[in-house]
């Protein structure tokens, strides 16, 4: 599962990403953080957010001392999808002004 | 002449280390390019030093060069443009992990609904009775003629196997008889809540369809 994992995030890294988020659904923190090693430098920078069945993992105080591991905090709110019709929305996903601007609405 | 030349190089070599301490110097510079710093005013510059594997300093190409000295690896973007990388805002990596050894049924992988049904047939006829069978990233965005399968079309692609299929966003799922069966859900079953349930034909009988993960967790325990 690690070596999964390494490669997930190699895969990030090779289309371009530096950063990534992680929201929730987490390898615990040891094992991210070794697969976030490539050859003891830093592979790319993950951010980390923990659900509620999580919570063991989270740290008495924000991680401070790594720029390239930090849990942030917790995903109170899931979110939904468009295409599953879970998600919550005030205006017609494919149709405001943002696509109307790009022309896909 | 030649000594000349010596001494202008020996003379460079010199400057460089007295320009810039090694306390100080960048460990790599790109310069000479178009670099998009994104910064809060969108600055373009030519060149940036990194050390330790951060950005230390942008500015043009004379600024950074002189952040240089003789062990810094500098890198001519001759024109080039350089953008900072991508942020990855909402990934699941390990989900992704989880499902890399899983069929890939990818609108970028295949073109066409028939070639990725196909492909799947192909991959449950490898499998053994009673395995289970999993495929990801079923994408009606990218694949628009794609019809949805049915508990009914997936029991008779997989009649002797559980057979789940993720979708691309990973909020919805499809499962066949078998796979209803194995996890102990039927009509019956009542829906973990309003968003995340089981799909029912007008009469009350699954029709192979899950909505979000927390229905979905029994079919990805095994």
């Amino acid at each position: 599962m690690v070596s999964r994992y390494e490669q997930t995030l190699q895969n990030l890294v090779e289309s371009g990403f530096t950063s990534v988020a992680s929201v929730g659904f987490n390898l615990p923190p040891i094992m991210a953080r070794y697969a976030a090693s490539d050859f003891f430098a830093p592979r790319i920078r993950q951010f980390i957010y923990l659900t509620d069945i999580e919570l063991e993992h989270l740290p008495e105080s924000p991680i401070q001392d790594n720029e390239f591991y930090k849990i942030l905090g917790l995903k109170l709110w899931h979110d939904g999808s468009p295409y599953t019709g879970t998600m919550a929305l005030e205006e017609p996903y494919l149709f405001n002004s943002l696509t109307q601007m790009m022309g896909i609405s | 002449m030649r000594m000349v030349r010596l001494l202008i190089l020996l003379s460079l070599w010199v400057l460089l280390n007295v320009s810039c301490s090694s306390e100080h110097a960048a460990d790599t510079i790109f310069i000479g390019g178009t670099v998009l710093t994104v910064d809060e005013n969108n600055s373009v510059v030519e060149a940036i030093a990194i050390k330790d594997g951060m950005i230390i300093q942008v500015g043009t190409t004379t600024e950074i060069s002189a952040m240089a000295n003789s062990s810094t690896k500098i890198i001519e973007l001759k024109g080039q443009t350089l953008v900072p990388g991508f942020i990855a805002a909402h990934e699941h990596p390990t989900l992704t992990a989880v499902f890399a050894e899983t069929i890939d049924l990818s609108a970028f992988t295949f073109n066409s609904p028939d070639d990725m049904w196909q492909h799947l047939k192909q991959q449950i006829a490898l499998a053994d009775k009673g395995d289970w069978i999993y495929g990801m990233g079923l994408d009606p965005v990218l694949m628009p003629d794609l019809v949805l399968p049915s508990k009914a079309f997936l029991d008779k692609i997989a009649p002797n196997n559980p057979l789940v299929i993720v979708s691309q966003t990973m909020h919805s799922f499809w499962a066949n008889s078998t796979a209803f069966a194995e996890v102990s859900i039927d009509n019956q079953t009542a829906d973990p809540g309003n968003g995340s349930y089981y799909g029912r034909d007008q009469q009350g009988n699954l029709n192979g369809f899950i909505s979000e993960s927390e229905a979905a967790s029994p079919f990805l325990d095994n």
